[in-house]
């Protein structure tokens, strides 16, 4: 316990200990140290830091947040709406092929759908060495309805061709699971993820620069 | 009163101490234990405020003397303090 009040004793800033770090010591060897001791040479620390420099890094890091979460407060909602199916009779490669000449990045829209706002997840890798593989496509966009209604069109493209394929490998089937949902609450942004980065860029920074400041102040 | 700057100047009035008798001291009168941190933020804050000195050390060990300035600060703090809980006092008193 002793050496736990010791160390937290050392996350004085130096210019404070400087002044009062042996008779801190000394304090520290006098008293029964205990649990609360160490907590509250821990926020002794931390206050002093705030009060002799760190303010910097935590003003930024405040700073940072406040200006993450008004960018985040300006990116619209986007709603995603997913689909599973089956593609049966299908290896791996063709599966790869088939996904890519419809929803590949680059591609035209499908039913005006762009593939920015589209993702596939192959869902099982295993089913894929049986002859099928399970899929998830979601459908991204600002408004709900229309996340659900562009999944179902693009399910609906992929069933005519799963259809057209059929006369080169009659094996070849498409079986849906589970149909469009309606997402009810938006899966993007993340403010608070958006206004946390922000707060870390400006602690980080805040710590570069308090580090310059330190160099530079004469010892 | 848990202020604990206030609670080092009302220990440093009746003399110099040291950090350990400073605590001892407020855990006697005002029944309340300040922790090394709380002691030495207080501490420093009075000290850069001119409330109170450091005085010849002995050994390791700091001993802090109070101030005209923190005497003066200490009496206008506990005046109005103590105007605070003779209302208080008086209208428990009257309710």
């Amino acid at each position: 316990m002793r050496r736990l009040l010791t160390l937290a004793a050392r996350l004085y800033p130096g210019s404070w200990r400087a002044r009062y770090g042996a008779e801190f010591d000394a304090l520290l060897e006098d008293i029964e140290p205990s649990w609360l001791d160490v907590w509250n040479v821990l926020n002794g620390a931390l206050m002093m830091n705030i009060r002799r420099g760190f303010y910097i890094p935590a003003a930024l890091a405040v700073i940072g947040a406040i200006v993450g979460g008004a960018i985040s407060m300006t990116m619209p909602n986007l709603y995603r709406s997913s689909t599973t199916f089956r593609l049966a009779g299908v290896d791996r490669l063709v599966t790869r092929t088939l996904l890519e000449r419809t929803f590949a990045p680059g591609n035209q829209p499908v039913d005006n759908v762009h593939p920015s706002r589209i993702s596939v997840l192959v869902d099982d890798d295993r089913s894929s060495a049986r002859g099928y593989a399970t899929l998830v496509l979601a459908t991204y966009d600002a408004d709900a309805r229309q996340a659900q209604s562009a999944t179902q069109h693009l399910v609906d493209a992929l069933a005519k061709v799963v259809d057209a394929r059929r006369t080169t490998n009659p094996s070849m089937t498409f079986e849906p699971i589970d149909p469009p949902d309606l997402p009810l609450l938006p899966s993007s942004p993340n403010r608070v993820a958006v206004a946390g980065t922000g707060g870390g860029a400006g602690l980080f920074l805040g710590g570069v620069v308090a580090w310059i400041r330190r160099r530079r102040q004469p010892s | 009163m848990s202020d604990p700057t206030l609670l080092v100047l009302a220990s440093l009035a009746d003399g110099d101490k040291h950090g350990y008798a400073i605590m001892t001291d407020i855990e006697e009168f005002a029944s309340l234990r300040l922790g090394p941190g709380t002691l030495y933020g207080a501490i420093t804050r009075l000290e850069e405020r001119g409330l109170i000195r450091a005085a010849t050390p002995t050994e390791r060990r700091q001993p802090y003397k109070i101030t005209a300035e923190g005497r003066r600060y200490l009496q206008e703090e506990l005046s109005s303090l103590e105007q605070v809980v003779r209302t208080g006092l008086r209208r428990l008193k009257n309710a």
